[in-house]
């Protein structure tokens, strides 16, 4: 449609006054930089936004459905789709929560292979949100460079679990298969490696002027917003709050290791950044202790009965997964399905304090800090 | 602040039917009240005031009656409170939006799951379901709705 | 035949136009350009089989962020009902020729999340789209990525057999290459 205006026209409507109209844009659910099928509505008044709206449950599969109609064991592959990326540790927590409710004893041995594969799962989870992350911004590199880490974990990993992505590694009772030697080997050369690869994105990133003025003072979060909006995970640890559940509620065998909680300063994706490099490194810290002291011993507790039906109760269990803490709500009713099950995911409380966060700001930085969160969608809408 | 001087205030101030000293290595939480409906904002109240985030907010549903269950923690030291309402199946609740966005999104999820009404919320609507949906799927009466008609794909040509 | 042959065999067109075609199609097959559609899981195996280690960009395949400069949609993960009419959306905004490759259990059956009660999935991408590859796994390895790849391009030149320029089949294996030809000659 082509419009004639003649000059007279166009006096009229610039004499007139032209007017501004501000106007919805759809972030859809296919986006590059959402990480995920997330939908954000957001106002625009030009660049800058007026208003962001979240809307979610495009990949809503209905886990806690699925936790009222199958046994707990069938129950189990559900844990590691929820949040894929972080998919050990939350095999790891569901274990742990039916155990706690069911009094199963694990076996040392099995603890302490539980711990090193989670906390590998969760330098893994860190690498990838950083190679994410940092492709939101322009940066190409360091995506390729963290595929190759994310590949020596997987090379170690895939050994002992069978699998790249989806463990379903651990068992009511310990771990599927016993680790050997070469796991050992493996995960040390990968320490030495890692800390090596460490150096190499610290100066290749966090001094980088780019990255620095697309992250420093952005997306500012106060300690008492967190506390508000229930945030957990690194992005309360940025914010300066000091709480994580390895440390608060230890759960496994965490209380054993000796490792420090990275707390940042103002609350901005710069520190949300710094905060999950250096928990990578005392991931390291983890994993080198617990190869040190690893118990000889058996690697699952036999006893566990197939069909397993702990006492009526309900537990409400935390555990934390490398986005912030998870809380497992079961209620059983006696019978080998549970009567309820409830996820209260991270990712969950995290987005939920975008809207708050990105009011004025332009909408690149819309992306700088949504990416800042570390969301993975189908733990969202589970 | 002290756990116990904690429970004592919480204890003083709500009288709940039934208090419980949680078995944390059991169930997770130290401290379990039963309260009616109505006191379920105060408690909010009190314990979001006393430095305390709000870390769960779900719903269970007994088919007689629907409970609602509400954690509440604290970041200095691990004192989980549970505080749980019992609803009959066409009661409401007041929402505790207001108090602590962090109950926005979880009490929309609990209405679309279950259907429990939240008043004074000032925007209960679907969150993960599609916004048409009729159906509350965690009910206990739930019955999966017939088969829905998977929308059709529009094509010019059929040329590959 | 290998049972790769008759997977190609099975899925031809019927109607073949002739050289025309066949001349196109090789370098329709040779530069896909991929539209970067991960819904769930999988879509991390997909990232894997675009890095360094398994690199599908090799063959030809070049990720685009927008379905209007894409010719293969890779659905990756569940497509739940409030996705699906996004999901048509999106294969309607491609222009023909287009393919599709369903990669996962989700996309191919509902995988893990199809039982008698579910509510909240499309039990398959070819429920609501035409599908042309079919990848299984759970998630597949990237190595079954680049198969599924690998056969699409079979499946749109016809395979040495069938096209007139006698381009290899991928799938199937090189078969008396050049270099093999001049190692049996000397």
């Amino acid at each position: 449609m082509t419009i004639n205006i003649t000059s007279q026209e166009l006096e009229r409507r610039i004499s007139g006054g032209l007017t501004e109209q501000t106007f919805w844009l759809n972030m859809g659910p296919q986006h590059p930089a959402t990480h995920g099928v997330l939908r954000v509505l957001l106002h625009l008044d030009g660049e800058r936004v007026v208003e962001a709206e979240p809307v979610i449950g495009y990949i809503h599969r209905g886990h806690e459905r699925m936790g009222e109609t199958r046994p707990y064991a069938q129950f189990y592959p559900n844990t590691s789709r929820m949040d894929y990326i972080g998919a050990m540790t939350y095999n790891h927590g569901y274990c742990a929560a039916v155990e706690k409710m069911a009094s199963i004893e694990v076996p040392a041995r099995a603890e302490y292979i539980r711990v090193i594969s989670s906390e590998l799962n969760r330098i893994g989870s860190h690498l990838l949100w950083l190679g994410a992350y940092l492709m939101d911004l322009g940066a190409f590199t360091p995506f390729l460079y963290i595929w190759d880490d994310r590949e020596a974990i997987n090379d170690i990993l895939n050994k002992v679990t069978g699998s790249r992505l989806t463990y379903s590694y651990n068992r009511f009772g310990g771990v599927h298969m016993d680790v050997d030697d070469e796991f050992m080997a493996g995960c040390r050369a990968f320490i030495k490696r890692m800390r090596k690869r460490l150096k190499t994105y610290d100066r290749l990133i966090t001094g980088n002027i780019i990255f620095q003025k697309r992250a420093k003072d952005v997306g500012l979060i106060s300690p008492e917003q967190a506390r508000q909006f229930g945030l957990s995970g690194p992005c309360l640890r940025a914010s300066g709050v000091e709480y994580d559940i390895r440390k608060k509620e230890p759960y496994s065998v965490y209380s054993e290791f000796d490792f420090d909680i990275p707390v940042g300063r103002q609350g901005d994706t710069y520190d949300r950044y710094l905060v999950r490099i250096a928990e990578m490194e005392q991931s390291l810290r983890i994993i080198e202790q617990a190869l040190g002291k690893m118990p000889d011993g058996a690697y699952i507790n036999d006893k566990v009965p197939r069909d397993l039906a702990p006492d009526p109760g309900e537990i409400y269990f935390t555990f934390e997964s490398p986005r912030g803490e998870v809380g497992i709500f079961i209620v059983s009713d006696g019978t080998r399905i549970p009567y309820r099950m409830h996820w209260k995911t991270p990712s969950y409380t995290n987005l939920s304090i975008l809207a708050e966060t990105v009011r004025g700001v332009l909408v690149a930085d819309v992306v700088a800090i949504m990416g800042s969160f570390d969301l993975v969608i189908p733990e969202i809408d589970r | 602040m002290d756990s116990s001087s904690v429970s004592k205030e919480l204890v003083d101030k709500l009288a709940p039917i039934e208090v419980r000293e949680g078995d944390y290595d059991r169930t997770g939480v130290h401290l379990d009240l039963a309260l009616e409906p109505e006191k379920i904002r105060q408690a909010a109240e009190l314990l979001l005031e006393a430095g305390c985030f709000l870390e769960n907010l779900t719903a269970v549903d007994h088919v007689s009656h629907r409970e609602m269950v509400y954690h509440f923690n604290e970041y200095s030291q691990p004192f989980r409170i549970v505080i749980r309402a019992n609803l009959g199946p066409e009661d409401e609740i007041e929402s505790i939006q207001d108090l602590c966005p962090a109950a926005d999104w979880q009490e929309r999820e609990c209405f679309e799951m279950l259907g429990v009404k939240f008043t004074g919320h000032s925007d209960l609507r679907r969150l993960l379901l599609p916004e048409d949906a009729d159906f509350f799927p965690l009910r206990k009466d739930f019955v999966n709705p017939p088969e829905a008609q998977a929308p059709e794909y529009h094509q010019e040509t059929d040329d590959h | 035949m290998t049972s790769d042959e008759k997977l190609v065999r099975s899925v031809e067109p019927v109607v073949r136009l002739a050289v025309l075609e066949d001349i196109l199609s090789v370098p329709r097959a040779s530069s896909l350009m991929v539209m970067v559609f991960g819904l769930a899981c999988c879509a991390m195996e997909l990232m894997a089989a675009g890095a360094a280690k398994f690199d599908y960009m090799r063959f030809g395949g070049v990720p685009r962020g927008t379905p209007r400069q894409s010719d293969l949609m890779i659905v990756a993960g569940t497509i739940s009902r409030k996705m699906a009419p996004a999901v048509i959306t999106l294969w309607e905004q491609m222009a023909a020729p287009k393919w599709v490759i369903a990669m996962g259990n989700c996309a191919i059956s509902g995988g893990p999340f199809a039982y008698d009660g579910q509510y909240a999935i499309v039990n398959g991408a070819d429920e609501i789209i035409p599908v042309d590859v079919y990848i299984p796994g759970c998630p597949p390895r990237p190595e079954g990525v680049i198969q599924g790849f690998l056969t699409l391009q079979d499946k749109i030149t016809g395979g040495q057999k069938n096209n007139v320029l006698r381009r290899f089949d991928r799938v199937g294996g090189q078969k008396r290459g050049f270099l093999q030809r001049i190692k049996r000659i000397s």
